[in-house]
């Protein structure tokens, strides 16, 4: 029993090495990356590449700006490419235009700039919201007193102070989802529930079928309204937009968005890693999303159709010289994922580390022959296997828990 | 191992562990009536809408004050139960009745389980009648799911130090510590609420094998591995 759970607890002590030895390895030796990043200039209608550099004699990083033809951009150029990023810059310089493509350059259309973090995977939620009133008498969003979950019963209203379910209101907005052909219980509920927001457009929610509904109210009246997607849903980002109700991740991390006419439209865009970063103003909308060493900027214009796309090699740590050392030493690494924790071991290529898990094995080999152990013993024979295996993290555990003579 | 064996050694559990178990009831309720009087104070000094919606979107977690509530208890009772046993190897006076060592072994760790659950159960109710009674099933479920991680790091860390305690040689006892601490660190990882479900079955196979541990290190006391 007792060599059993020895095995076991050699087992544990792998996983965690292979959580906590890579990490602290690259704290120790990862330097800070060089920034290089690409925009959509709304004036040139072409990218703009900002790449950080070191300069060879004062060892001072600087951004030095680039087009697409490699062209070196003063910084001033550069500015004047991007009038939405450089708003305020620009105006104190006095180089700012005063419109763009006959488009007037108001405070309004330069201010109308949205930044978003588009994740396709899902992350806890209580499953409670509040349902704000989409059509008030005074501009502005207010919290109700209530709020609202959708179980096995359908819609149920609590009052945020009693906890005491409102049965009247509950029943009136029930009525109106079943009207809508929306079935009990809820899988997810989407939207926004927060006042921090300049109008409310309710939330999206998936029934028990996985089926799309837009669920508000308006002036005190339940609104419910079936979306046809086609696809099963993964992730919904909600926007408080004049065009757009929200961008949808389908499970096979395409993107999709809802326009407030509710068209679902499919964007002209790749995301494997179902992670991007989303820019809009007036002109374009851009997606940026990143891939192993390389990020990628896809433009879009106003109704979604394509524009252009721009990819470029980013300074990341895996192409560093470290890297090739810690893929030497690890033969993996073992990481948590954000929202939903799921670890996940992160394998390095054989030929990478079998060197040095065979000098861990020799080392290993040595040691038992100094001390005349027989390598035919069972146990023997596993640490044997184990320390070939995972190498360092192996030879490690083995000598933490070792054999009794 | 007879009966009047087994209450005997028991007894001996009881007299070294039961001023500190008694400590570890009394701040375990301080800290779960605590607790359960800051959530339901919140929520009629915010407001039930405003702390809804502060909860809804995150800003705010229930009960994250009792993180190491299950973790201090496992060393509180853990701690005076094993120590006085390691001191000049007394354990193998223990170790030498003639009854299987495994079996005492387990009899120590089990009281000691035992003592560190009755400990933190009726902290456990305040919090789960408290939260019941106040909140939304969704809400006591979701904090429910985020005590639980900590609730099995603490059992694990109570294993460990039977583990490490048992452990004849320095050098290893050291290695046991810092494999235990970072083992542990698993547990209390900032996973957010609600968001742990997924680690329970690692986090789970941890505490069970952790359970297991001593009787690798009290196999290789009674043998004499020095």
């Amino acid at each position: 029993m007792a060599k059993i759970v020895r095995f076991l607890l050699i087992l544990i002590t792998i996983f965690t090495l292979s959580f906590y030895l890579p990490s602290l390895y690259q704290r120790t030796v990862e330097k800070r990356p060089l920034k290089t990043m690409i925009y959509f200039s709304e004036v040139s209608h072409d990218f703009v590449i900002a790449r950080e550099s070191i300069d060879s004699t004062t060892q001072e990083a600087a951004m030095l700006y680039y087009d697409t033809r490699g062209n070196l951009l003063t910084e001033t150029e550069y500015m004047q490419l991007l009038p939405f990023n450089n708003r305020r810059k620009l105006k104190l310089m006095g180089l700012m235009p005063d419109s763009l493509d006959g488009v007037a350059l108001t405070t309004d259309v330069l201010k109308n700039v949205k930044r978003s973090m588009l994740v396709a995977d899902r992350s806890f939620s209580y499953g409670l919201a509040p349902l704000f009133e989409s059509a008030p008498e005074r501009v502005g969003v207010s919290l109700p007193d209530d709020i609202f979950r959708i179980g096995k019963r359908g819609i149920e209203f609590i009052d945020c102070t009693t906890g005491e379910i409102l049965p009247e209101k509950s029943a009136r907005f029930a009525q109106a989802m079943q009207a809508a052909g929306f079935e009990a219980p809820a899988r997810d509920i989407y939207g926004i529930p927060s006042v921090i927001k300049r109008w409310d457009s309710g939330y999206f929610i998936t029934d028990r079928n996985g089926r799309l509904f837009h669920l508000m109210m308006a002036k005190g009246a339940p609104y419910c309204r079936h979306i046809e997607t086609g696809f099963e849903i993964k992730n919904i980002k909600c926007h408080t937009d004049e065009e757009i109700f929200c961008h949808i991740f389908d499970t096979d991390n395409r993107l999709y968005v809802l326009t407030t006419d509710y068209r679902l439209l499919p964007l002209p865009i790749e995301i494997p890693s179902g992670r991007c970063f989303m820019t809009s103003n007036d002109f374009f909308r851009t997606y940026k999303t990143s891939e192993k060493d390389t990020s990628i900027l896809f433009a879009l214009d106003p109704s979604f159709g394509f524009v252009a796309r721009h990819a470029e090699k980013i300074d990341h740590y895996d192409d560093t010289r470290e890297a090739a050392w810690e893929r030497h030493l690890f033969p993996f690494a073992t990481m948590k994922t954000p929202g939903y924790a799921h670890f996940i071991p992160l394998p390095n290529p054989v030929r990478d580390f079998c060197i040095v898990n065979l000098m861990c094995f020799l080392v290993w080999a040595a040691v038992k022959l100094y001390k005349r152990r027989s390598f035919k013993r069972p146990e023997n024979m596993g640490d044997a296997i184990v320390i070939l295996l995972t190498g360092i993290y192996g030879l490690i555990a083995v000598w933490l828990f070792p054999n009794r003579k | 191992m007879t009966r009047t064996q087994i209450k005997h050694l028991l007894y001996k559990e009881w007299i070294k562990t039961r001023w500190y178990a008694a400590i570890g009831l009394v701040v375990s309720l301080a800290l779960s009536v605590y607790t359960c009087i800051n959530a339901v104070s919140m929520l009629h000094d915010l407001g039930g809408a405003f702390f809804y919606s502060t909860l809804l979107t995150g800003n705010i977690a229930l009960m994250t004050q009792l993180k190491y509530l299950p973790l201090a208890i496992a060393l509180l009772i853990g701690l005076p139960q094993f120590l006085p046993e390691i001191t000049n190897k007394r354990i193998r006076l223990t170790l030498h009745l003639p009854v299987g060592c495994t079996a005492v072994v387990y009899t120590m760790v089990l009281y000691g389980l035992a003592v560190f659950c009755c400990t933190l159960l009726p902290a456990l109710l305040i919090t789960v009648i408290t939260l019941a009674v106040s909140f939304p099933a969704e809400v006591t479920v979701a904090t429910l799911q985020t005590l639980l991680p900590w609730l099995l790091g603490g059992m694990t860390a109570y294993f460990f130090t039977a583990m490490i305690a048992f452990e004849p040689v320095w050098k290893f006892r050291f290695g046991y510590i810092l494999i235990a601490y970072f083992t542990l660190r698993f547990f209390y990882l900032g996973y957010g609420v609600g968001n742990a479900v997924t680690a329970y079955p690692l986090l789970l196979i941890i505490t069970l094998i952790s359970s297991l541990a001593v009787i690798y290190t009290s196999h290789r006391f009674n043998k004499g591995e020095l």
